[in-house]
């Protein structure tokens, strides 16, 4: 199992840097969400590379407990000019290099939590990398995992480690407490 | 021959320069008004009271023994001139020039003073200026050659301490406190003339205002890109505490600037003496405070470049893997038939959006390095070099 990687009892605020590769990361994300929802988790799912509706549909066929999900989009706003409709559980984020929005919409999610035990995603880090420069990604980062700390929240941040310079992984490990390799843990 | 020897005894007593006359056992016999000037004593304190040798610095005695014995014992009636300082009643020093003629009938001498301290003043100030000078000029190539400042400063600092023989040569570097805004300045390297305790390790020497310091004036002064001479006897209490506590007489500090930033400060100490510093000298040390600031510049522009290139290097290949293996995953997508059209036809146009602004960031940076290499957009600053 994929979550053995979390053992069945995550501890609180745990911030997890997830490395995968590229042709996985979809299957690694579908994977995770299904088995943190079937642990009663909730999680609130960051997208930056894929808009949320797809995300959606990803998650329904792989039979995630979709009430248990909730998506920040910070990407098909902008890219389609309009805000999508029929995403349950969705907030539109303007432009995904708009830090503060994006920091608004995360701490307002935030302040909703109501389960004992949730999980922020951020599908990808690479992503992010088009929008904001290191420097600004790794602000961001630490935002999200100090805030996350503050609230005893758990965080998971995917990355292809392939795309990502050594230098900016440094600076995700060093805001992580666990750096797991979603691929060469399924093969072990 | 009366008044023929009144006017001798009026040549000796007026003539302009010091004159004395010895006897072979180094007694002082006759000494003149001008000699007295130069020496502090009276012709009642000298004549048949003090031999020649009481007025030599102690320093210079034996080679002055050493080049009088061998004139002396090479040639009767020899006549050379000897530079030495010569030691005054109150226990200065003065520098002279002394021409010795050995008078070989009655076997004394005759010594003729010239006080020559200005001159020989000047000349020290000038060949240490040069000195100086030369070492700034061979340590600008050394810090071009440099990768890093930091590798050559101890050898620079080191060299100008053997070129202005001053005590202490130390250099601070500016911090500003986030939550104050308050300058403080911090010591980070030092050269020491041996016998001379070193400040580095003193904690007083870290993280202090220039307030706290006792010198909120140097904040002042220095950040308008002036330089200090502050002598001891004309600092105020707080300044002249510090530089007794210290052992410093006198010191400049001139300030390193970085371009329009003030970086920090080179400072020279004086402890042996209250030493004299020229304003061409002063202006020489202001050099050696520039050069630091050049070498400074250069490795963060060099930085600044290397951290641009990487940026760049990354803000490429990192987007430009993305959005392939979204191509490639909506290949798959469409192959599966299972993702209606409208989400597969949003998944292209952020596609799209990620081509544009990959686009936009290249040439953002383009432009930096076209229209002037230091103004490459802020975000993209010294993040990977700290």
């Amino acid at each position: 199992m994929i979550m053995d990687i979390f053992e069945t009892d995550p501890d609180d605020s745990r911030i997890y840097l997830i490395l995968s590769e590229a042709s996985n990361i979809k299957k690694n994300n579908v994977a995770l969400i299904k088995e943190l929802t079937e642990k009663d988790h909730r999680i609130i799912v960051i997208t930056i590379n894929e808009p949320a509706s797809y995300l959606y549909e990803l998650y329904k066929t792989g039979n995630v407990i979709l009430e248990k999900v909730s998506f920040i989009d910070a990407i098909s706003k902008f890219a389609m000019g309009k805000k999508p409709e029929g995403v349950p559980n969705s907030v539109f984020v303007n432009n995904p290099s708009d830090l503060t929005g994006l920091s608004i919409a995360v701490s307002n999610e935030l302040a909703n939590v109501t389960e004992e035990k949730t999980y922020v995603l951020i599908d990808s880090v690479n992503a992010m990398l088009i929008y904001l420069s290191s420097e600004n990604l790794a602000k961001f980062m630490h935002f999200v995992s100090s805030k996350l700390k503050i609230l005893s929240i758990s965080g998971i941040f995917l990355a292809i480690e392939r795309g990502l310079d050594p230098i900016i992984i440094s600076q995700l490990t060093s805001f992580s407490d666990d750096v797991i390799d979603m691929d060469s843990e399924n093969k072990s | 021959m009366e008044n023929i020897n009144g006017y001798y005894e009026n040549i000796f007593e007026y003539a302009g320069a010091g004159l004395i006359l010895c006897s072979k056992n180094e007694d002082v016999i006759l000494s003149n008004r001008a000699f007295s000037e130069i020496s502090g004593y009276s012709r009642e304190d000298i004549e048949y009271k003090m031999k020649w040798p009481d007025f030599i610095h102690p320093d210079d005695l034996k080679p002055l023994y050493n080049k009088y014995r061998r004139f002396s014992d090479e040639k009767a009636g020899f006549s050379r001139i000897f530079e030495f300082r010569l030691m005054k009643k109150d226990g200065s020093e003065r520098y002279v020039a002394a021409t010795v003629t050995h008078i070989i009938k009655d076997n004394t001498f005759v010594a003729t003073f010239l006080d020559i301290t200005e001159k020989k003043e000047m000349t020290q100030i000038i060949r240490r200026r040069e000195k100086i000078l030369e070492v700034i000029g061979e340590h600008s190539q050394l810090f071009l050659e440099s990768v890093s400042w930091k590798e050559n400063i101890g050898g620079f600092l080191s060299d100008l301490g053997d070129a202005t023989g001053v005590a202490r040569i130390y250099l601070f570097e500016n911090n500003t406190d986030h939550l104050s805004g308050e300058i403080r300045m911090n010591e980070i390297y030092e050269w020491t003339a041996e016998g001379i305790n070193a400040q580095i390790n003193n904690p007083e020497m870290q993280k202090l205002t220039y307030k706290k310091a006792g010198v909120p004036r140097w904040e002042r002064v220095l950040s308008k890109k002036n330089t200090i001479y502050a002598d001891i006897s004309n600092v105020d209490e707080a300044e002249k505490a510090n530089m007794e506590k210290l052992g410093v007489k006198s010191m400049v500090i001139a300030p390193v600037f970085i371009l329009d930033r003030w970086w920090g400060f080179i400072g020279f100490d004086e402890a042996k003496e209250e030493r004299k510093w020229t304003k061409a000298e002063i202006d020489t040390l202001s050099a050696a405070a520039g050069i630091i600031g050049s070498a400074i510049y250069r490795q963060e522009s060099y930085e600044e470049m290397l951290s641009y290139m990487n940026e760049s290097a990354l803000r490429l290949k990192n987007p430009t893997s993305i959005v392939t293996d979204n191509l490639a995953e909506i290949i798959t997508d469409l192959q599966s038939g299972e993702i209606n059209t409208e989400i597969i036809i949003s998944k292209l146009m952020i596609q799209m959006k990620n081509i544009e602004q990959i686009n936009n960031n290249l040439n953002e940076l383009n432009s930096a390095i076209i229209e002037r290499r230091k103004e490459i957009p802020d975000y993209f600053r010294r993040f990977i070099t700290g």
